[in-house]
């Protein structure tokens, strides 16, 4: 009996013993299924630029397009029950391409810093896989909004033209063509950042030029037109758009500081000589050559002044000369008719005839005797001081006439331009510059221009923006302040030899508080353009708007931190612009929610851990 | 020598997996309490060294006592938001042990010492499952070697305390965010040895009527603390400088627990062994698991910028409600049943991977066989179902959202012998 016992329990333990390794609990989870909702997900076409294409790190390639963020909500719209395949334009394995030839950045260490670099294994072809069409990802790397319905677009961007489905195609069409059931639009990026920071050609084709806004009306144009053109397809055609983010805040511009420009004492002092140098290079011509001018016009005056003297005291002579001879000839005349008269009465007295005494008079005045009576009489008044008066009178009279003031003005003309007058003056001029007086003057107004000229000194400095020229900014250079956002580009542009040599910004590299506000406005204008279209067609709107605004403020997510800061921020790739796989995971998760919520959905999000962040060396 | 040997008993013995009990505590510190849904406070037993050391002194007899648990458990995820992702712990079977001495030194007095795992975690996720940021695997080890002394003051009054000399360890690895150029995430993991502590354990028994028994434990807090913990990070050459392999410091709070337990004998005692037919027992249990703020390391090198690490936790202490019954259909068995209901102390956002607690029920049987005077085995079961807990992570806490729900079946025996 008790035996029995123990072998009972014997083998109860044994049992027993044998459970304890064997017998794992497993907690119940009640995992949803991903429904549909309202939502028609038969056929799904994303359409949109580099975001949507899924452009990273400075080039659009086969690894990113994989981790793009359309072909994650593929996925988790085929777990729903929706489209089975979406097929991407995807690139060549390899380094991809910036649509200029250039692959994508990787990090790697250079002097013991991490900085992005071009990838190594070199870019892939921009193959042409049109024949592989049609594509469910029309993502255009630089498209701007208008882009999706301009015909011939293939022919101006490369990579539109590998996956058009014709030379005469568009974005917009390419989709309809396929009619879709579900359509996700994310366009605007590139209408307020410039095509130039988007990647692509520097060039837009289009008349607006590289940094230029879209005009609001051709913005409204590229949306609307796109939705019509999806309509015109499938007039009950789904989608969800997605809104402007705040590119202000992404790494591109909030990296690099306005005052990066961190120099020691020595280069401070070394940079303060150089530029001052070269300030006043540039400055002491200018400020010669003004100086000059003035000096000169003094010059020009003085001897103007002179030369006047000479001809009028010229054409004084000249004119009293003719008025002392026409006034001897009057008197002349008074004077032989009164010796006539004289005589002519002598001869009277004397008892001649009239006739005779008129001969005789006549002979008396034709004699050398009566002519040297008269010369001698004539002499005498034109010496009286009432003729001189009278000379001088009409001398003065002539003088002041117009004609006489022409004559002086024309001589005067052609005298300053004569080559002697011309040598003198410039003689003259530059023995001026010459002297210690203009000298000192040029020196102080040179010290008064410098004055203006931004120094640097030890530490970080405000980096120096290229403006235009102007009569408050002679040098056309100015100190970057807090306001200012300096671009990504700037990093890697202080490392050159253009920047060694000259460390002034070019002013496409900044973004001065007036731009900001422009594409601050356009952002608000051109989001409340995409919000209409998302109600007047029933669509999602998804705000990455938002979205954007929490990564700048730095969230926490699944045991990830991250934040807008460039290269360990975690949601943005190395060309600061575009996001990393994960950014894309988060991007998409985005979508998904909005997608759920408008169509009552039940998509499931993607799990952002499963993918990469920047890839470290 | 002596470290080493103990030691080896953590590494070999103690790791054990999801606690049944709220935090990180464990409650497998007898086959008895056990099938009494944890209940050993209110009643006499070898256990009480631990457990109540003021009902020492009332054993009858002398007795060494030796028993282990194995712990099965799991912990699946569901993560958020209509998520279809799930992963699962596949963490390995835990065998937290017990062991007793209680010396009777005569009728007034007994000695006792208890080497027990009052507190440990071992869980180990999926490779690269969702939460790998927050934690791949952890391992906390505990365990605290009681002496103990209980002296009888009346024939029903009896009071008792003892050390608490507690060791412990903690080995602990996550993924950085950090991906190397050839797709390999980085990890750290901070491995060290707590510094031996002490603590005391008080107890006090009374038995106002032969129907009736009441005991009453007090256990201090201990901290584990450690220092010039390793810590090691796997991570790509280029960031290596930021990550440099250190040394951390950092403490864990053991906390305060405070019991009352109840013991009724409704049927009466055997009149030759004065074992009860019937006994009903409770503890209502109070851990002070609001010592638990946050998880801090802080390293002898900056690492990823900072020398400090902080994960908060903000436990609350919690009560736990615990009822057992024991019926004895002959004197050589015992058949056992029980049930505790555990408060969570995490509050909502602060569940983490290393123990997503939730409020928890346990249910018990266990069943005893003495042979002959001497020997004793006891066996016991315990399932522990936790509620499932949904989370919207807390920033601070360095955690992840979604659903947890884990669960245990913890098998066990102990052997004792008298004398």
């Amino acid at each position: 009996m008790r035996y029995i016992k123990y072998k009972y329990l014997s083998v109860l333990l044994f049992l027993s013993l044998g459970l304890f390794t064997a017998c794992e609990p497993d907690p119940a989870l009640d995992v949803p299924t991903p429904t549909p909702g309202e939502a028609d997900f038969t056929t799904f076409v994303a359409l949109g630029n580099s975001l949507t294409a899924g452009y990273a790190d400075g080039a659009l390639h086969r690894r990113g397009q994989i981790a793009s963020y359309p072909a994650m909500l593929a996925d988790k719209i085929a777990e729903a029950g929706g489209a089975s395949t979406f097929k991407q334009p995807l690139m060549p394995e390899g380094g991809g391409n910036n649509g200029a030839g250039s692959p994508r950045l990787v990090l790697a260490e250079s002097n013991g810093s991490l900085l992005p670099a071009p990838d190594p294994s070199g870019a892939s072809a921009l193959t042409n896989v049109r024949s592989e069409g049609p594509f469910q990802n029309l993502g255009v790397p630089g498209a701007r909004s208008f882009h999706l319905v301009t015909p011939g677009y293939a022919a101006l961007n490369p990579f539109y033209g590998r996956m058009a489905s014709a030379d005469d195609a568009t974005p917009a069409g390419d989709a309809a063509a396929q009619n879709p059931t579900f359509v996700t639009l994310w366009i605007g990026n590139n209408d307020v950042l410039g095509y130039g920071t988007s990647g692509g050609s520097a060039d837009n084709p289009f008349g607006i030029a590289g940094n230029q806004i879209t005009p609001t009306d051709v913005f409204a144009q590229g949306i609307n037109g796109t939705i019509a053109t999806l309509k015109a397809a499938n007039p009950n055609v789904q989608g969800a758009i997605a809104n402007i983010p705040n590119i202000l805040d992404i790494p591109f511009f909030k990296t690099a500081a306005y005052n990066a420009f961190v120099l020691s004492a020595e280069q401070a002092d070394q940079l303060n000589a150089t530029f001052r140098a070269t300030a006043e290079a540039q400055a002491r011509p200018q400020v010669e050559a003004a100086v000059r001018a003035v000096v000169r016009e003094q010059v020009v005056e003085a001897v103007r002044a002179q030369v006047r003297q000479q001809v009028e005291a010229a054409v004084r002579e000249q004119v009293t000369a003719q008025v002392t001879m026409a006034v001897r000839e009057q008197v002349t005349a008074q004077v032989t008719a009164a010796v006539r008269e004289n005589a002519r009465q002598q001869a009277l007295d004397a008892g001649a005839s009239e006739a005779d005494a008129d001969a005789a008079a006549d002979a008396f005045v034709a004699s050398p005797e009566g002519q040297a009576t008269i010369e001698g009489a004539v002499n005498a008044q034109m010496a009286s001081d009432e003729v001189q008066a009278l000379i001088q009178q009409q001398v003065n009279a002539q003088m002041a006439s117009d004609a006489v003031a022409q004559i002086i003005e024309a001589q005067l003309a052609a005298q300053m331009q004569s080559d002697t007058v011309q040598n003198i003056i410039e003689q003259q001029t530059n023995a001026q510059m010459q002297s210690p007086e203009v000298q000192a003057i040029i020196e102080a107004q040179l010290a008064a221009v410098l004055a203006s000229l931004p120094t640097v000194s030890e530490g970080p400095n405000p980096f120096l923006v290229a403006v235009p020229q102007s009569a408050e900014n002679p040098f056309g250079v100015r100190q970057a302040t807090p306001e200012d956002l300096i671009l990504l580009e700037v990093l890697g542009f202080v490392g050159s030899a253009e920047f060694q040599a000259f460390p002034v910004l070019p002013d496409r590299l900044v973004l001065d508080p007036a731009e900001q506000a422009n594409i601050r406005n356009a952002i608000e204008t051109f989001n409340g353009i995409i919000a209409n279209a998302a109600q007047e067609n029933g669509w999602a709107l998804v705000d990455m708007n938002n979205f954007f605004d929490r990564v700048v403020t730095g969230f926490v997510f699944d045991g990830v931190t991250y934040s807008a800061t460039f290269v360990t921020g975690g949601a943005f790739s190395l060309d600061g612009v575009h996001l990393s796989d994960r950014g894309y995971a988060i991007a998409a998760n985005r979508f998904i929610q909005d997608i759920n919520r408008h169509y009552n959905a039940k998509l499931a999000p993607v799990n952002v851990n499963q993918f990469d962040g920047i890839l470290f060396p | 020598m002596r470290k080493n040997f103990l030691s080896l008993l953590m590494c070999a013995l103690l790791s054990v997996s999801v606690a049944q009990a709220s935090g990180y505590q464990v409650l497998l510190q007898g086959s008895r309490a056990t099938g009494l849904g944890n209940s050993a406070t209110g009643y006499v037993s070898a256990q009480s060294v631990f457990f109540n050391p003021g009902a020492m002194a009332m054993l009858e007899k002398s007795e060494v006592q030796l028993g282990v648990n194995f712990v099965n458990s799991k912990i699946n995820y569901l993560a958020a938001d209509n998520s279809t992702y799930t992963a699962s712990t596949q963490s390995p079977v835990g065998t937290p042990f017990f062991l007793y001495g209680v010396y009777k030194i005569n009728d007034k007095m007994a000695a006792g010492l208890a080497v027990v795992t009052p507190f440990g975690s071992t869980v180990e996720w999926e490779d690269n499952w969702l939460g790998q940021y927050a934690l791949n695997r952890l391992s906390l080890q505990t365990f605290s070697i009681q002496p103990t002394f209980s002296y009888r003051i009346l024939d029903n009054l009896s009071v008792g305390a003892g050390l608490n000399i507690a060791m412990g360890s903690v080995s602990l690895n996550r993924n950085l965010p950090i991906t190397g150029q050839d797709g390999v995430r980085a990890q750290g993991t901070l491995e060290g040895t707590a510094n031996t502590a002490i603590g005391f354990n008080l107890g006090v028994f009374y038995q106002p009527m032969d129907k009736f028994s009441i005991g009453f434990n007090y256990r201090s807090r201990v901290n584990a603390v450690i220092e010039g913990g390793d810590a090691t990070f796997d991570v790509p050459n280029s960031v290596r400088g930021n990550f440099p392999n250190t040394t951390f410091n950092s403490e864990l709070p053991m906390p305060s627990v405070t019991t009352l337990g109840l013991a009724f004998y409704p049927m009466g005692r055997d009149e030759e062994t004065g074992l009860a037919k019937l006994m009903l027992t409770t503890d209502i249990n109070y851990v002070g698991w609001s010592a638990y703020e946050e998880l801090r390391f802080d390293y002898a090198e900056p690492v990823a910028g900072s020398t400090t690490t902080v994960s908060r936790r903000e436990y609350k202490d919690t009560f736990t409600f615990r009822f057992g019954a024991e019926y004895r259909p002959m004197n050589e068995l015992a058949l056992r049943v029980g049930i505790y209901y555990d408060q969570t102390s995490v509050k909502d956002g602060f569940m983490t991977p290393e123990s997503p607690d939730s409020n928890t029920l346990g249910y018990t049987i266990g069943a005893g066989y003495t042979i002959g005077n001497r020997f004793n085995i006891d066996a016991h079961l315990l399932i522990v179902d936790r509620a499932a807990r949904t989370q919207e992570a807390a920033p601070e806490a360095n955690t992840i959202s979604g659903t947890f729900h884990a669960g245990a079946i913890v098998p066990g025996f102990a052997l004792s012998f008298l004398f």
